[in-house]
């Protein structure tokens, strides 16, 4: 079995559309990394996690821009839903949600000579009230 | 087959040959503005005298979001201008260049054409097939386009 990055989408709870998305940077959400040395240690500085996850901002969403079409609202405190391609076989895709706000959209770049598509870059934070939180795929 | 995205190529109708041929310098070397110019898709009708046009798509492509299509087509068009001397094949190379390259409009029978880039590639010569002695110049160039409905 193989699952593709091809067929994802992405919505917002507020700033609703049918959004074309070309890229979705990778989320994380990192423990800390607590030094936990003390004096009779003597080999090696001692590590222990942290217990909080911190929400990394995902930094260039890029979507497609369409002229007639609003631009998702920053500040706005809504959910982002991130929602796999069907498995071929599955009954439902893995979902990865949360809570949070759009911190920029930046507007399209523009340059002569090529064929590329106009897009712009959404910044995202989730802000760790609600999720963020996979739910998994059904077979 | 009428002209619009399907038949954009079509070597009568469509609507690449139309918009070739309604510019008044193309047209004045290649014998007029009708579907008797000689502007040809894939091949020259055999015996035709020279100047004329032969094109051909070389490849394409659909672009895709995450969700679908897009909508639009890319596609590369070879286009060969033959002349019996290589600064008149060049001179109708960019005769054809001059029309294409600043389109951004509904061209023709509603082809969108979004875009043309691109210029000429390169340029060669062929002997006469009825009389070999004669060479025949050709001036190529290479189209990028995307295309719609």
């Amino acid at each position: 079995m193989c699952e593709l990055q091809q067929g994802a989408t992405l919505t917002f709870s507020v700033s609703t559309g049918t959004w074309e998305v070309i890229s979705i940077p990778r989320f994380g959400a990192p423990v800390p990394v607590i030094d936990d040395t003390d004096l009779q240690d003597t080999s090696r500085r001692i590590k222990c996690p942290g217990m909080l996850e911190d929400p990394q901002m995902m930094t260039g969403i890029i979507i497609r821009s369409i002229g007639t079409q609003a631009r998702p609202a920053k500040k706005v405190l809504q959910t982002m839903t991130v929602t796999s391609s069907l498995v071929p076989g599955n009954a439902t895709a893995d979902i990865f949600a949360g809570s949070g706000f759009i911190v920029d959209v930046r507007e399209p770049d523009y340059t002569a000579d090529t064929e590329g598509r106009k897009t712009i870059e959404i910044d995202w934070q989730y802000d760790g009230k609600t999720g963020p939180a996979r739910t998994l795929a059904t077979v | 087959m009428a002209g619009g995205r399907d038949g954009f190529l079509n070597e009568l109708t469509g609507d690449f040959v139309k918009h070739l041929r309604s510019h008044s310098p193309i047209a004045a070397v290649v014998g007029g503005s009708g579907t008797d110019a000689r502007i040809f898709c894939e091949a020259a009708r055999q015996g035709v005298a020279a100047p004329y046009i032969v094109y051909t798509q070389s490849m394409g492509n659909s672009e895709k979001h995450l969700a679908g299509l897009d909508g639009c087509e890319s596609m590369v068009v070879h286009v060969y201008c033959y002349a019996e001397n290589q600064p008149a094949s060049r001179s109708l190379a960019n005769h054809v260049r001059d029309r294409m390259l600043p389109t951004q409009a509904i061209v023709a029978d509603g082809t969108k054409l979004y875009v043309c880039n691109g210029g000429i590639s390169d340029t060669g010569v062929e002997y006469d097939q009825a009389s070999g002695d004669r060479k025949r110049f050709w001036t190529r160039l290479v189209l990028r386009m995307v295309i719609g409905n």
